[in-house]
């Protein structure tokens, strides 16, 4: 090797270093956010997980936002009426709202993002989430054209939305990414090229700036923000990690700010890092569903002592650390829930108490620990499900019921639900997509065939959840849907196991951070100390 | 030689096409599709979106269409990335998966040649006990092992060497060493092998009876012939490490193709996994070729008609 090759060697040597430890130096104005992975689309229409909800809450602004604790806060729009029967909704834009190329955002912006978001063509996978708004399910499924979406600019900072029928949580779930706007005129002209870095326009605290796959998502500070002046971090960098364990790594080797999933095993070891650690509660719920036309599983008493014999806090301490024991469907921290779940009797009692009545109810059956039944088990793929299956598995054993296996891969898995295949129990879990009790009471609704794995029907059921969604009183309304979950932690079509955690690395040079039960903390809330 | 080339490159059209043909139809047999999540669709939307992807038509006729988007070239749409195709998805990570894999094998094949021969010709000495045991251990400690532990040590305590990412030359360290290691491990094995035998053989001892220096023999003689059982690994390895693994790019979150190996099976990406496949199969045909041809420039014996 000739001499000026080895001084080209070193010198790329050396600059390498000096970037390396420049991303610390720099860290000031940049923050590094770990994400959970790369968006399938930055079209907000085509997104659906939380990894991209994170990435479309910097780049966009809707009609209401989230605020630093997650709640509902307002957004573009600055204020809002809603009409004494609660289905008409006029939004207020602010003056100084305005598109990243400096264009003023127009009631019109969001009736065509709306428009858009319903029309069949555009397969958005979550146009279900506004289907409260007048005609929307007949426009998505082709019925109707587009225009007859319930939704128009009365003038170019006033946007009126009508509803099907009053919807108490309609505003939370504005807050859903499927509610942000599109700049129409860039959308019309570029068509899907629309969300390529440089041909980007947002309203957000944030504008795309890069893409590369697999590698980085950079937003620079949108100037033409309405809060701009609020906003402290300049860049964002959203690195996406495959691997959970190897954003820990670059979390510790200080290369990334945030995590924001950790796996569940390596909590113990990294509680040492005291409240960089974040271990919250999570709007989601992990059951199993009972396939209640199951000739052994029809009869609720059954449902019931399987339920009452699961030893969640042995589960949530002992195999699934992080995980919170549930005793209802709609998960503690939920808003528009005021006084909360019902209580079940049974979570009341003691282990022991619970194991003897539920033996005692299956001896009532002639199922006994002698004279056992077999029933097949269906689980997706992964290690803490096949854990708790194991262990409950055992718990069931107490009182004769045996278990085989099947286990599928997540496709599969859910493959086989969708088409409601025979079954007998079946491991499933919701995350909520806006922060209400009707987002989970909803999944066992008779015409919920979508959802409702349990293949649950209960007239009565149907009418209470009617009931509640006419009900415009948030206390009243409480009540009634309290009644509803009662009346399913009474038959239980689905066995209720945990809350769902949510896991996260914060370092401790960022300021702001609010954990909150939506596990969202947009960017333009937060500071990084030097 | 240039006719059996010839031929070698013609049979290959015809064995990427039974590898196509079999996983497309193997990989439609798996239960459940691309759009199958924990979060189910809505019906209505799930029928539209496999109406865009033309998933609604007949398996044959979606075969038909595959079939003639690859002869023009075209991988199709990917289903997991919707902004993208899966040429262009392939087209960005494959260099890297590549410049990743290349630097590993130069690196493997310098060292476990070299390591290989000291080993031989200090067989049962000290070198060779140490190299030994050196390559036993390589080969047992795979890289989903090394890596981590290489970030501990580099990365974690001693702060030398980034942890993640890619892009940089100090960024490429620790996953070309865990790359590397175990394929070093597995080179030296087979070179102290194949170079004892070398070194036992007739044209071997007939040059070195002729008094010509030790360097001259191992170098010129010996080197060829016992590099022939190690050209033979090289083939199917180079694409094994070129096409990107899976393993060390995730450690190092590195941007590679790696990834899409496990996660376009697991997302049921069909047009993915059509890609990957296609990119392994020509890789693996076309060094199977290289290595062939190769044998006859090392092995004088070795005639191509």
């Amino acid at each position: 090797m000739s001499i000026s090759v080895w001084t080209v060697w070193l010198v790329a040597c050396f600059s390498a270093c000096c970037m390396a430890s420049s991303s610390s130096a720099a860290a000031a104005q940049i923050l590094y956010r770990g994400n959970d992975g790369d968006p399938e689309t930055l079209d907000h229409h085509g997104t659906s997980v939380i990894s991209e909800s994170r990435l479309m809450d910097d780049l966009y602004s809707g009609l209401v936002d989230f605020s630093a604790s997650a709640t509902v806060a307002p957004g573009t729009a600055e204020r809002w009426d809603i009409s004494e029967d609660g289905l008409t909704y006029t939004f207020y834009l602010r003056e100084n709202a305005a598109w990243s190329n400096g264009d003023p955002v127009t009631a019109q912006d969001f009736v065509f993002s709306y428009r858009r978001l319903m029309n069949p063509a555009t397969n958005a996978k979550y146009a279900t989430i506004l289907y409260p708004i007048k005609n929307a399910e007949k426009v998505n499924t082709g019925a109707l054209e587009p225009a007859a979406l319930g939704v128009r600019a009365i003038d170019a900072r006033t946007l009126e939305i009508t509803l099907e029928q009053p919807t108490p949580y309609f505003l939370d779930q504005l807050t859903h990414q499927t509610g942000k706007p599109l700049h129409q005129a860039s959308v019309e002209a570029l068509g899907d090229q629309f969300v390529k870095p440089g041909n980007m326009v947002t309203n957000g605290a944030y504008v795309l700036a890069e893409f590369v796959l697999n590698d980085r998502i950079v937003m620079r500070k949108n100037d033409y923000f309405y809060d701009a002046d609020n906003v402290a971090i300049e860049e964002v960098h959203y690195i996406p990690f495959e691997d959970r364990a190897t954003c820990v790594r670059a979390w510790e080797a200080e290369e990334v700010h945030v995590c924001s999933d950790l796996p569940a095993q390596d909590l113990q070891r990294l509680a040492r890092y005291g409240d960089a650690l974040k271990v919250e509660p999570y709007l989601g719920t992990y059951f199993y569903a009972f396939d209640t036309t199951d000739e052994i599983l029809s009869d609720p008493e059954v449902r019931r002592a399987m339920s009452m014999v699961v030893d969640r806090e042995f589960l949530a301490d002992e195999i699934w650390p992080g995980m919170i024991p549930a005793a209802s469907l709609v998960p503690v921290g939920i808003n528009n829930y005021p006084g909360g779940s019902p209580v079940t009797d049974y979570f009341g009692m003691s282990m022991l108490d619970r194991e003897d009545e539920a033996a005692a109810i299956m001896a009532r059956k002639g199922v006994t620990k002698k004279n056992p039944i077999t029933i097949e088990f269906m689980y997706n793929s992964g290690e803490n499900h096949k854990n708790t299956a194991t262990a409950i598995a055992d718990m069931w054993s107490h009182i004769g019921i045996n278990v085989t296996y099947k286990i599928r891969d997540v496709a599969a898995h859910y493959a086989y639900l969708r088409d409601r295949g025979k079954m007998q129990v079946a491991r499933a879990g919701w995350i909520g997509d806006y922060s209400d009790p009707h987002n989970f009471l909803f999944l066992l609704e008779s015409h919920n065939t979508g959802f409702n794995y349990a293949k649950y029907e209960n007239p009565d059921y149907d009418a209470i959840m009617a009931r509640a969604a006419n009900e415009l009183d948030l206390v009243k309304r409480a009540d009634i849907l309290r009644e509803a979950e009662r009346i399913v932690m009474r038959d239980t079509p689905f066995l209720t196991i945990f809350y769902y955690s949510s896991f996260g690395l914060v370092s401790p040079k960022i300021r702001g951070w609010e954990s909150n039960v939506m596990n969202k903390n947009l960017t333009r809330y937060l500071t990084l100390d030097d | 030689m240039l006719n059996y080339t010839l031929k070698r490159l013609l049979t290959i059209v015809p064995t990427l096409f039974v590898i196509i043909t079999l996983t497309f139809f193997l990989m439609r047999v798996a239960p459940g599709g691309p759009f199958d999540e924990e979060r189910p669709l809505a019906p209505a939307v799930l029928e539209n979106i496999r109406a865009s992807y033309g998933l609604d038509k007949p398996l044959v006729e979606q075969y038909w269409t595959y079939m003639g988007n690859l002869l023009r070239g075209d991988l199709g749409p990917s289903f997991v990335y919707r902004d993208k195709r899966v040429h262009e998805v392939l087209g960005e990570g494959l260099p890297i998966s590549m410049t990743l894999g290349a630097t590993a094998l130069t690196i493997a094949l310098i060292l476990g040649v070299l390591l290989g021969t000291i080993a031989a010709l200090n067989q049962n000495k000290r070198a060779d006990y140490v190299i030994v045991t050196f390559a036993t251990f390589g080969i047992t400690i795979p890289n989903y092992v090394l890596a981590p532990v290489l970030t501990l040590i580099f990365a974690l305590s001693f702060n030398l060497l980034p942890a993640t990412g890619w892009g940089t030359p100090s960024q490429m360290v620790l996953p070309v060493l865990s790359l590397a290691l175990p394929q070093v491990a597995i080179i030296t094995r087979l070179m102290r092998g194949a170079m004892l035998e070398a070194l036992k053989s007739d044209h071997v001892r007939t040059a070195r009876a002729y008094g010509l220096p030790l360097t001259r023999v191992v170098g010129k003689h010996a080197l060829r012939s016992a590099f022939i059982p190690v050209l033979t690994y090289i083939g199917p390895a180079a694409a094994a490490l070129l096409t990107g693994s899976i393993v060390v790019e995730q450690i190092f979150n590195i941007p590679g193709i790696g990834r899409y190996f496990v996660t376009s099976a697991l997302n049921r990406d069909y047009t993915m996994v059509m890609g990957t496949v296609v990119i392994v199969a020509t890789f693996i045909l076309v060094f199977n070729l290289i290595i062939d041809l190769l044998y006859s420039v090392l092995d004088p014996r070795v005639r191509y008609e």
